[in-house]
């Protein structure tokens, strides 16, 4: 297989705050389309990693391209526009705007050119109601329930019109039914928008159900990669997850 | 020792000395922003009306000033009491967030500035008071230093100790550091942010009443003598790191030599030019402090 | 779109007529007002969206003023004006690019040094290469000029402050108050939006400069580099309620009233009653005035 040049692709990424290692030497090709999975013990390096693929933190090393062009150095609002898009752990949304001015905030910067990804509706209304916040359009955002604010956060990263989802641990929290509602939707984000997807999840048998690759991240290292069924047998993810320190959060 | 040298020594050695003032100017200030998010720029102000309660006390009651400095540390140290639980209490139940409380608690300081700044001068008239200095010029060797600066730096280093070994030992020192390192920790284990925060506060009115008192030992006070001294805590602070008392005291011994270093190299005028020069910079390239990793 | 823009227009005239029909006691009185109209605008604009807190008003203020002193006897005065704006404009970009990334109380007394910094170097400055400290003004253009050109200036930035909130670029000020992070990852380039925003506000403070030295005869940083400058136009800013146009134009011109009638009788009583309106406002109307109408808004609805 020659280099890839579709999608978003790492190599060799290491993050170092100090003399802390928080990612190391990671390498891995998300291809367009894809539904990835990205978990990990507590401190793994998840969430940095996330900030690394969308521009928040730049790398120390290593490289970082979407489609062949070298992204790594390079400022958020450029992976933005580059079709990049990314929620938050907590959801931080812009409390004084209304919910549809939220969207419409996204959808008048990063989303304003639809080159990235036509398939995204461009039009306010039909993202709301594609995550379901229809009618809470002309709320308060800070005024709306920490669940629907998660679903806010998505709709605000698709209003970037992007190919590529980033999804922070838009599960945590929720009930057993609104998981599986946020499964849905995330599924249809890949299969109706036509988006890849990265999510980070750290209740594991969420993400094994929903999703057809797994990446693990341990100590900041790549550790497993490969579909779900795979990966529940790897040797080095058992160990990581049942291995006695890791409970310890650094 | 060679002439040459000999000047330059005295140079060091009167920067070095009023440093040392310039560290117990900016450790009050520098607590009450580490701890609570209030940078309090009527520091200065407050630091004006302890020089005045020094001047007056030993003016009325003929005493030393040395003595009066523990009732002028008392008399600020209530007042900061009171004030944090008039204004800056209510100022945090109301603001929806750290940052917007930190915005508004700067402006309410400004507003703190303006009254007492003005109060002062409708009490006491802009003349130029005091300053005459009560001890002998001291010598070390062959370098001759101003006796009252000498003592008033050697109190002031007594104090910054006190203050970082009442922060290393006690229970409420410790408080003030675990607070200061992570809010949310320190509040688990169960220190009362109620009690501790107008207390700190206190406490920095209290230094900076105590820093004026000293300062009104050796130089002439008026009601606006206040502002530059807020501006050099604010130099001293940004060069030690904000929320750290050990950075204030090496902070200030640095920007005491920086002055007199630089202005002998160039010209008393352009004291106040450097300073700000070496503020801007430093806030700009190491917004941390100097000695931030 | 229009609705907007009427009361500007309908205030800008009354201004305009007012040379006509009022003594030059109120055209003075007036031109305060507006000169603060202007600076708590254009104010708003920038810091009270993005909550960016300048105390560095008095560094364009006087460099605009400055500029009015080195050109007035050699060049037009509407370029004198330009220039002052250019000189501004030119010095918050070349700041802004550094300053910028600090948020907060850092940011904040960043600005209040950097003011003091181009005060303290245009002291030594001039008196480096020009031999004194001030400079005369002789020939000043008459007070009717000096006052149209300072209501245009008015209401130039109320019309800017306007525009800008219902553009792109309003937007984006807005976001990068409520989150800036936030507002980055969702394709505003937040750097460049704030450098834009520092520096038009700038402008606008720098051509106030240039137009409001003439007023006196004598020019000198202390005067027209005053820290006082920069610090009026927060509070004025803040007490009118910095998140909304209204607010600080009413703000501005009550300022200018308390001022006029306090400042020179009792300077010392009117400096502790501003430090007490800002506590008391800090403390029950941290929105400002305009929190206090739109309050009452809700209430009547």
């Amino acid at each position: 297989m020659t280099a890839p040049s579709q999608g978003l692709v790492a190599e060799r990424v290491t993050v170092r705050f100090g003399g802390l290692t928080a990612v190391s030497n990671v390498s891995l090709w998300i291809r367009p389309g894809e539904l990835v999975g990205l978990i990990g013990p507590n401190g793994a390096g998840k969430t940095t990693f996330f900030n690394i693929l969308s521009g928040t933190i730049a790398p120390t090393s290593g490289t970082l391209r979407i489609d062949g062009r070298e992204f790594a150095g390079r400022r958020p609002d450029h992976f933005a526009r580059a079709g990049i898009a990314r929620t938050f752990q907590t959801p931080r949304v812009f409390g004084p705007m209304t919910v549809a001015e939220n969207v419409r905030f996204g959808r008048a910067f990063a989303g304003r050119r639809a080159d990235h990804n036509p398939q995204v509706p461009g039009e306010v209304d039909d993202l709301l109601a594609f995550v379901g916040l229809r009618d809470d359009a002309e709320v308060e955002a800070a005024a709306i329930t920490p669940a629907r604010q998660r679903l806010l956060e998505i709709a605000m990263a698709l209003s970037t019109r992007p190919r590529l989802l980033l999804l922070d641990e838009v599960a945590a929290g929720l009930t057993e039914a609104e998981v599986q509602r946020m499964a849905e939707l995330i599924r249809r984000c890949r299969d109706e928008l036509g988006l890849a997807v990265v999510w980070i999840e750290h209740a594991v048998g969420v993400i094994m159900r929903a999703v057809e690759r797994v990446i693990v991240l341990h100590h900041g290292e790549l550790i497993a990669d490969g579909p779900p069924g795979e990966v529940v047998r790897d040797a080095a993810v058992v160990e990581a997850y049942l291995g006695a320190p890791m409970e310890v959060a650094p | 020792m060679a002439p040459m040298l000999e000047a330059w020594a005295n140079v060091i050695v009167s920067g070095l000395i009023i440093g040392g003032i310039y560290a117990v100017v900016a450790v009050g200030l520098n607590l009450q922003y580490g701890l609570m998010r209030i940078l309090n720029v009527a520091h200065g102000e407050f630091l004006m009306v302890g020089a005045y309660l020094t001047f007056w006390g030993t003016t009325l009651i003929g005493t030393s000033p040395h003595l009066l400095m523990p009732a002028v540390f008392v008399v600020l140290a209530v007042t900061g009491f009171a004030l944090h639980a008039v204004l800056f209490r209510p100022l945090a139940r109301v603001a929806p967030n750290p940052e917007v409380f930190e915005a508004r608690g700067l402006i309410v300081s400004f507003g703190l500035m303006f009254i007492v700044q003005n109060a002062a001068l409708l009490a006491w008239d802009a003349d130029l008071r005091g300053g005459q200095g009560s001890l002998e010029a001291v010598r070390l060797g062959t370098l001759v230093v101003n006796g009252d600066k000498l003592l008033a730096c050697a109190i002031a280093l007594a104090v910054g100790g006190a203050m970082i070994l009442w922060l290393r030992l006690t229970l409420v020192g410790k408080a003030v550091r675990a607070l200061m390192q992570s809010p949310v920790g320190a509040t688990l284990v169960g220190i009362d942010v109620r009690v501790l925060h107008p207390l700190v506060f206190g406490v920095g009115l209290g230094l900076a009443g105590l820093a004026g008192a000293l300062i009104s030992t050796f130089y002439t006070i008026s009601p606006s003598i206040g502002q530059p001294y807020t501006v050099t805590a604010l130099i001293v602070i940004t060069l030690g790191g904000f929320g750290s008392v050990s950075g204030s005291l090496i902070g200030g011994v640095l920007l005491g030599v920086i002055e007199a270093v630089g202005v002998e190299l160039t010209s008393p005028s352009l004291k106040m030019l450097l300073s700000y020069l070496v503020f801007v910079a430093v806030l700009i390239a190491r917004p941390n402090g100097l000695f931030a990793r | 779109m229009m609705r907007a823009y009427a009361p500007v227009a309908v205030a800008g005239v009354a201004a305009a007529l007012l040379p006509g029909l009022g003594s030059p006691y109120v055209l003075s009185l007036t031109l305060t007002c507006l000169m603060y109209v202007a600076l708590a605008t254009s104010w708003s604009m920038f810091s009270g969206a993005t909550g960016y807190i300048s105390f560095g008003t008095a560094a364009f203020f006087g460099l605009g003023a400055y500029v009015c002193a080195w050109t007035l006897d050699w060049l037009p005065w509407p370029v004198v004006i330009l220039g002052g704006a250019a000189l501004a404009a030119a010095f918050a970009a070349g700041t802004g690019g550094m300053i910028l990334h600090l948020r907060g109380t850092y940011f904040a007394v960043l600005t209040f040094g950097l003011a003091e910094l181009v005060r303290h170097a245009m002291t030594y400055g001039e008196k480096q290469y020009a031999g004194t400290v001030g400079r005369m003004l002789t020939e000043v253009p008459s007070d009717l000029v000096v006052y149209y050109t300072v209501l245009a200036l008015a209401v130039a930035a109320v019309a800017i402050a306007v525009a800008v909130r219902r553009s792109r670029f309003g937007l984006a000020l807005a976001g990068i108050g409520a989150d800036e992070q936030r507002a980055e990852t969702l394709g505003v380039p937040t750097r460049r939006i704030k450098i834009a925003g520092f520096t038009l506000a700038a402008a606008v403070a720098g051509g106030i400069g240039a137009a409001m030295a003439v007023r006196w005869t004598y020019i000198e940083p202390l005067a027209v580099f005053n820290p006082f400058i920069g610090l009026q136009t927060v509070l004025i800013a803040m007490i009118g309620g910095a998140g909304s146009i209204a607010g600080p134009v009413v703000a501005a011109i009550l300022f200018s009233l308390i001022a006029e009638y306090l400042r020179l009788q009792f300077p010392y009583a009117y400096m502790i009653a501003l430090g007490l309106l800002l506590i008391l406002s800090m403390l029950y109307l941290p929105n400002g005035l305009a929190g206090l109408w739109r309050r009452a808004g809700r209430v009547n609805r």
